[in-house]
């Protein structure tokens, strides 16, 4: 009689752990949201008719967001709903002067969203509990290829979880779509150059003090038109790396934003501009964006 | 192995299976149904575009009081400051000079940077810019210790070798250093050229160096100071070419030209090819059935 006591409850709790553990996935902090989240998300607020367009135009899809909050998209705790925000500063954000900006809202759109294009073959958004990184950009031989937002980019106690940082990110890893798409070779350390140890303990190449180094190739305003950052000669006076779009979106979004675009945003947005632009470039410094003033 | 089995057990069992079955049905009706999209448990808002004309703008709360009540004030500027708009600029300044001499305000400004910091960076950068431009002593003597706290060795480590942790205490710790600069008095400028010298971040180094030359500008003589501190390979960062808020291309364009111009150094080589570049995919148009229309050549 006890065995078989022993063996309905082993069975039961054994039925009952696989039942509530097979959808239970690692999730990213959910328990709040960032000063720049919450100010960009009062801007909006919980704008169906958005969110309904974003999943499609970065393809998202139900099985990699559904713990992150696809079934709550207004929740603005959770990554989905974070992931939109983002997408939101990238679709209306910025103020495209010609005069003034580096490249246009239809660059910025076109590298991170999910169509194939000039930019780079199609491609959907995951997110991510990796710990190693902030995004990543996955090329896969069948299918569209993957754009992963990693935790860090969400949760409220990282720099980065903010959503300028989360967009300035797929930018980056979008360029790597570009990278892949024309054959391009970034370089061995996970499609940047390689630091190398310095006698003094640190890992350096060039002016990048990152493990992953860039070239930036410096442009002035208005040599691309909007919807021409594809574009390369195929010499170091038309191209671009990742690092550096990532900078100059940032810096587009510090300094050339709609009129409603909050402080908070704009300042985390500058202050990522400038410290990538100071510690990632092997040829760097590349531009510092505004001024230091506090204010 | 098969065990011999009681009524009793047998109900049991019974009862244990129905239990489970139960709970199965309730998971499964407690997840939503798959769906094609993504959904909200609450109503939606309007177009935004209806949302911003209703913003009230220009009228930043004051800055003032003591004890609590600069606490409450504080924390409501914040509030005001970080959702502001690049037009209320101005007005923000205003607020906040017109509380130069409010050491209360300082003290609850300093007292929410300590707190927020590491729950939330990002706001922090937001306090940390008002207490600069307040430019209390009590800011000041802030931007010092914070400047002088050990910079983390080790710490979440990205495979770019970014710890992230250094990231986060460097940007927090270069807009210290724009504030330190902004006070604009001798021994402020002193640390200020310390910190450009010898912060272990490059992150932090560099924006001394920014807001050294900012606040004496077009001075010879401070690039001059500047220039028998910093470190050789660092020096390049005196002539950086900054993109100032609604400069135009053309000043731009004529900075970027003199700085490639003075640093032939900095030009980069010319970029490779891979040489196993991945297979093309086939989401693109298909090949012309006739072959009258040539494949666009890859960039």
């Amino acid at each position: 009689m006890s065995r078989l006591r022993s063996f309905t409850a082993i069975f039961v709790v054994t039925m009952f752990t696989l039942l509530f553990t097979s959808n239970a996935v690692a999730v990213c902090d959910q328990s709040g949201a960032s000063q720049p989240d919450r100010d960009l998300w009062n801007m909006h607020g919980c704008w169906q008719d958005f969110f309904l367009w974003q999943f499609r135009a970065y393809d998202i899809r139900e099985g990699d967001w559904k713990d992150r909050g696809w079934y709550d998209a207004c929740n603005q705790n959770m990554e989905y709903p974070k992931h939109w925000n983002a997408a939101y500063l990238v679709t209306y954000g910025l103020a495209d002067n010609n005069d003034q900006s580096f490249h246009g809202t239809i660059d910025y759109r076109a590298t991170a969203e999910a169509a194939g294009s000039l930019f780079h073959d199609s491609l959907n958004h995951t997110a991510s509990d990796d710990p190693n990184n902030l995004g990543k950009y996955i090329h896969h031989i069948f299918g569209s290829n993957e754009i992963q937002t990693t935790c860090a980019m969400f949760s409220t106690n990282s720099f980065y979880g903010n959503p300028a940082a989360r967009a300035a990110d797929w930018m980056h890893e979008g360029w790597h779509g570009w990278e892949d798409k024309y054959g391009w070779d970034g370089g061995s350390a996970g499609g940047h150059f390689p630091c190398q140890m310095q006698p003094d303990g640190s890992c350096r190449n060039g002016n990048c003090t990152i493990n992953g180094c860039d070239y930036f190739y410096f442009h002035g305003i208005a040599s691309y038109v909007f919807g021409a950052l594809w574009e390369t000669d195929g010499t170091a006076n038309r191209f671009h790396s990742p690092n550096q779009v990532e900078v100059e979106f940032s810096c587009d979004v510090a300094d050339q934003p709609q009129p409603w675009v909050p402080k908070s945003v704009r300042d985390s947005s500058k202050a990522e501009a400038n410290a990538r632009s100071s510690q990632r470039f092997i040829n760097g410094p590349g531009y510092y964006c505004g001024d230091p003033r506090p204010w | 192995m098969w065990f011999p089995v009681s009524k009793e057990s047998m109900i049991r069992l019974a009862v244990a299976l129905s239990l489970i079955i139960a709970f199965t049905g309730c998971r499964s009706r407690e997840i939503a149904p798959s769906q094609a999209q993504p959904g909200a448990k609450q109503a939606s808002g309007p177009a935004p575009g209806a949302l911003f004309p209703s913003k009230p703008l220009h009228q930043p709360p004051s800055l003032e009081g003591t004890g609590q009540a600069a606490v409450a004030s504080v924390d409501k500027f914040i509030a005001w400051a970080a959702a502001s708009t690049p037009s209320e600029r101005e007005d923000g300044r205003r607020s906040i000079h017109a509380a130069h001499d409010n050491a209360e305000v300082a003290k609850a400004l300093v007292e929410e940077a300590k707190a927020v910091r590491v729950r939330d960076p990002s706001r922090a950068l937001v306090v940390l810019g008002i207490l600069g431009e307040q430019r209390h002593a009590l800011g000041e003597a802030f931007f010092r210790e914070l400047l002088g706290e050990p910079f983390p060795k080790a710490g979440q480590q990205t495979a770019e070798g970014e710890v992230m942790e250094q990231t986060t205490v460097g940007i927090l710790q270069a807009k210290a250093v724009d504030g330190l600069a902004y006070m604009r008095n001798p021994a402020a400028d002193e640390e200020v050229l310390r910190v450009a010298a010898a912060h272990p971040s490059r992150i932090v180094r560099a924006e001394a160096i920014a807001a050294y030359l900012w606040n004496h500008p077009d001075s010879p003589q401070a690039r001059a100071v500047l220039s028998k501190r910093l470190r050789r390979d660092e020096l390049v960062f005196m002539d950086r070419v900054t993109r100032q808020e609604g400069e135009t291309a053309r000043s731009f364009n004529t900075k970027l030209a003199s700085f490639l111009r003075a640093h032939p150094e900095v030009t980069p080589p010319v970029p490779k090819r891979l040489e196993k570049p991945n297979p093309p995919k086939a989401d693109g148009s298909p090949p012309s059935w006739s072959g009258s229309e040539k494949k666009k050549e890859a960039p």
